[in-house]
C-alpha cells in the first residue's frame, strides 16, 4: 500500500470524502441499483417476448437480452474508462510533475475496478427474469463479466496505446487519411474512445453468441464466450507498455483544447443545456429564459440529470406492449413530471432578495416556467417515443395528457416559487399531487 | 537553465509567439512581463511540456521537452496561474504525494518557506485561494528542481507570504535554481528579479538587467515598449 504513491493517494482522498460526505451520497450511490430493479419490474413484457417459444427461440431471444445488457455494460466501460486515464480530474493536478507509468496505472486500474464493479451488478439485475433457468442465467452472467472485463481492458490498451501508435511510420498513411486537419497524435486520442468501443462491442456481441450456442448445447459457443476476457488481458498487457507515454499525454490534450479555444465563440462557451431553445421563444422572454436556463443548469444540475434518468424510467415503461402499459407509462411519467417541476420552486428560492430591485427582468415567471417545461420534455419524448414504438398511436393521447401536465406543473412551480420563495413547495407540492392524480393516474 | 531557440507557436492563423530566442542561466532570476495576450503564458506552457512550439527548441535543464517530456519535468518545478489540486488531501499530504513522484524532497522546508505550516494538516478544500497558491509553490519547489516557473504565482499572497516567497527564490537562486517568474506585478520583477524579459505580440522587444533600468523603472520602460510596438 505504502509503496504506491499515487494508491495511497487516492485512499486519502477516498476516506476524507468518506468523512465528510457523511451517508447520504453513500445512499445515492445505491440508486442506479435501484433503479434496474424499477426497471426490470417495469419492463417485464420485454422479458416475455424476447424469451417466448421453444429451445432454439428461448436461446436466440436469450441470446440478443444479454448482448444488449452487455453492449450497454462495455460501452460504460469502455467511454467512461477514457475520462477516467485521459480527460480526469488528475490531468490538471499530476501533468506538471513527473509520471510514474506502473504505479499511476496500477492505482487507475485499481481505482476503475473499485468504482465499476458495482455496474456489473446492476447489470445482472436485468438477468433476473432468466434466473429459473439456472444454466442460463450462469452463462448470462458470464457474458456481463465479459463486457466489463473487454470495456475495461479496451478502454485502457486503446486509450494509452493510441498516441504512440500514431507515431509509428508504418501507420502514417492511416493516420493521414482519417485525421483531417489534426496531427497524427490527437487524432488518435480523438479515434481512441471509438476504437475501445467497437472492439468491446465486438467481443460481447461474441460472447452473446457463444453463450446462445453453448445452451443448444454446441461445445463451440464457449469460443464466443472467451472473446471478451481475450480482449481484455490484451488490453491490459497493451495499456502497461504503453503507460509511458501518458507522460507527453498533457501536450496532445493542451494542442486539441487551445485550437478548441481558437475556434470556439467565447458566447458558445458560456451556452448550456437547452439554451439553443431560446431562440425559439418569444422575443420578450428570450433574455429571461436564457438567465433561468442557466441558473437551472449551473445551480440545479443534478436535477436535470436526474430528469435524464427519468427519461429513462419512463422510456422502459413505455417499451411495453401490454394491454396496462399505457396506463403504466402514464403514471410513471406523470410521477416523474410531479418531482421534477420542483425543480421551479427552487429555482425561485435561489433567487437573491434584492434581485427585483436590481436587476428587474421582464417576463421572469413565464420565463422560468418554459425553462422547466423545456427540462420536462426530454421525460415525454423519449417515454413516448418507446410507446409509440410499442403501442403505435394510442401514445398520442397520454403525449397530450402529460404536455397539458407538464405545462401547468410548471407554470404552478414558477409561480410558487416565485410569490413564496422556499415555503413554494407548500404549495407546490399538494398541487402536484392533485395535478398527478387527475393527469397521470385518471 | 532554460533555453528557447527560434520558438515559434502558432494556432491556426494566429501567432502567439514569434521566433523568440532566450537563455536564461543558473542561478539567474528574470522577471516576463507582457501585455495581456502578449504570449506569456504560451511560453510557460511550453516549458512546461503542455503545449508543443510549432517550430524551434524548448530545453529545461538541458532537456528538449519534445524529446524527453518526462526528463525535462523532473527538472522543472511549475506553478500554474490556476493551479489544480487534490481538494481532499491535507497540504501534506499533497506534498508527500510529490515528493514520492519526484524522488525525494524537504517537505518542511517547503512547508516554512511558503508559511503553511500551521494549516498543513488542513484538507485544501478548505483553503483560501491564497493558501491554494502557497500549497503550489510547496509543491514545485519542494524536491529543488533545477528550474522553477512561475506564472502569477505570488497574486493572492499576503504581504508577509509574499515576502517569504520572494526570500526564499532568491536564496535558491542563490543556490544555483533558474527562476522564471511571469506576473503582470511590475514592483514584483523590479524587486526581486535580476533581469527582465518583456513580450509584446509574441515577440521579445526588451531584455534588460533591472539594474540598468535607472530611476525611472520599469513602468516607464514598459509603457514605452507597448507604445513602441503599437505605433510599429
Amino acid at each position: 500500500m505504502g509503496t504506491n504513491p499515487y494508491r495511497l493517494a487516492d485512499r486519502r482522498q477516498r476516506l476524507a470524502r468518506g468523512r465528510l460526505e457523511g451517508p447520504l451520497p453513500r445512499l445515492a450511490r445505491a440508486a442506479p441499483l435501484v433503479g434496474a430493479v424499477a426497471a426490470v419490474w417495469l419492463s417485464g413484457g420485454l422479458y416475455t417476448t424476447l424469451l417466448a417459444g421453444g429451445p432454439t427461440a428461448w436461446a436466440a431471444g436469450f441470446t440478443g437480452l444479454v448482448a444488449r445488457i452487455g453492449l450497454v455494460v462495455g460501452a460504460l466501460l469502455a467511454l467512461t474508462t477514457y475520462d477516467a486515464l485521459v480527460r480526469g480530474p488528475d490531468r490538471g493536478v499530476l501533468d506538471i510533475h513527473p509520471l510514474l507509468p506502473g504505479p499511476w496505472l496500477a492505482a487507475r486500474v485499481e481505482g476503475l475496478v473499485r468504482d465499476r464493479l458495482p455496474w456489473l451488478l446492476v447489470a445482472a439485475v436485468f438477468l433476473v427474469p432468466v434466473l429459473p433457468n439456472t444454466k442460463a442465467f450462469g452463462l448470462g452472467a458470464i457474458v456481463l463479466l465479459g463486457a466489463w472485463v473487454a470495456g475495461l481492458g479496451a478502454g485502457l490498451g486503446v486509450n494509452l496505446a493510441a498516441p504512440g501508435l500514431a507515431t509509428r511510420p508504418a501507420l502514417a498513411g492511416l493516420f493521414d487519411a482519417i485525421r483531417g486537419p489534426n496531427p497524427r497524435m490527437q487524432a488518435a486520442l480523438l479515434y481512441a474512445p471509438g476504437v475501445a468501443l467497437a472492439l468491446s462491442g465486438t467481443a460481447t456481441v461474441a460472447a452473446a453468441w457463444g453463450a446462445g450456442r453453448l445452451l443448444l448445447g454446441d461445445p463451440v459457443g464457449a469460443l464466443g464466450l472467451a472473446a471478451p476476457f481475450v480482449v481484455g488481458a490484451l488490453g491490459v498487457v497493451l495499456a502497461v507498455r504503453s503507460a509511458p507515454a501518458m507522460a507527453g499525454i498533457g501536450a496532445v490534450l493542451g494542442e486539441i483544447e487551445a485550437a478548441w479555444a481558437q475556434a470556439e465563440d467565447p458566447e458558445d462557451a458560456r451556452a448550456v443545456y437547452l439554451e439553443w431553445s431560446v431562440r425559439l421563444a418569444p422575443a420578450p422572454l428570450r433574455l429571461a429564459l436564457r438567465k433561468e436556463l442557466r441558473h437551472l443548469w449551473r445551480s440545479h444540475r443534478g436535477w436535470v440529470t436526474a430528469s435524464w434518468g427519468l427519461a429513462l424510467l419512463a422510456g422502459i415503461a413505455g417499451w411495453s406492449s401490454a394491454s396496462d402499459g399505457i396506463g403504466r407509462f402514464a403514471q410513471v411519467g406523470a410521477t416523474a413530471l410531479a418531482a421534477f417541476g420542483y425543480v421551479g420552486v427552487r429555482l425561485g428560492a435561489g433567487d437573491p432578495p434584492w434581485l427585483d430591485t436590481f436587476l428587474p427582468l421582464r417576463g421572469r415567471i413565464p420565463a422560468r416556467a418554459l425553462a422547466v417545461f423545456s427540462a420536462m420534455q426530454v421525460v415525454v419524448a423519449v417515454g413516448t417515443a418507446t410507446l409509440l414504438v410499442r403501442q403505435g398511436s394510442e401514445a398520442f393521447g397520454v403525449f397530450a395528457r402529460l404536455e397539458l401536465l407538464a405545462v401547468t406543473l410548471a407554470a404552478v412551480a414558477a409561480w410558487a416559487g416565485d410569490a413564496l420563495r422556499a415555503r413554494g413547495g407548500l404549495v407546490y407540492l399538494p398541487a402536484a399531487l392533485l395535478l398527478w392524480a387527475i393527469g397521470g393516474v385518471a | 537553465m532554460i533555453e528557447l531557440q527560434g520558438v515559434r507557436k502558432v494556432y491556426g492563423r494566429s501567432v502567439a509567439v514569434d521566433r523568440i530566442d532566450l537563455t536564461i542561466g543558473a542561478g539567474e532570476m528574470v522577471g516576463l512581463i507582457g501585455h495581456n495576450g502578449a504570449g506569456k503564458s504560451t511560453v510557460l506552457k511550453m516549458l512546461a511540456g503542455q503545449l508543443l512550439p510549432t517550430e524551434g527548441t524548448v530545453r529545461v535543464g538541458g532537456i528538449d521537452v519534445r524529446e524527453d517530456p518526462a526528463g525535462a519535468r523532473r527538472k522543472l518545478g511549475y506553478v500554474p496561474e490556476e493551479p489544480a489540486l487534490y481538494d481532499y488531501l491535507t497540504a501534506r499530504e499533497f506534498l508527500e504525494l510529490v515528493v514520492a513522484v519526484r524522488g525525494g524532497g524537504d517537505i518542511e522546508a517547503a512547508l516554512e518557506m511558503t508559511g503553511l505550516g500551521a494549516d498543513a494538516d488542513r484538507l485544501i478544500r478548505e483553503y483560501s485561494q491564497g493558501m491554494r497558491r502557497k500549497t503550489a509553490l510547496a509543491a514545485a519547489v519542494v524536491s529543488r528542481p533545477p528550474v522553477i516557473v512561475l506564472d502569477e504565482a505570488l497574486n493572492g499572497l499576503d504581504p508577509p507570504s509574499a515576502a517569504r516567497v520572494k526570500a526564499a527564490l532568491r536564496q535558491l537562486c542563490d543556490d544555483g535554481a533558474t527562476v522564471l517568474l511571469s506576473t503582470h506585478i511590475l514592483e514584483t520583477v523590479e524587486r526581486v528579479a535580476g533581469r527582465v524579459v518583456m513580450l509584446a505580440h509574441g515577440r521579445v522587444v526588451a531584455d534588460e538587467q533591472t539594474a540598468d533600468l535607472g530611476a525611472e523603472g520599469l513602468e516607464r520602460m514598459f509603457l514605452q515598449r507597448i507604445a513602441e510596438t503599437a505605433a510599429g
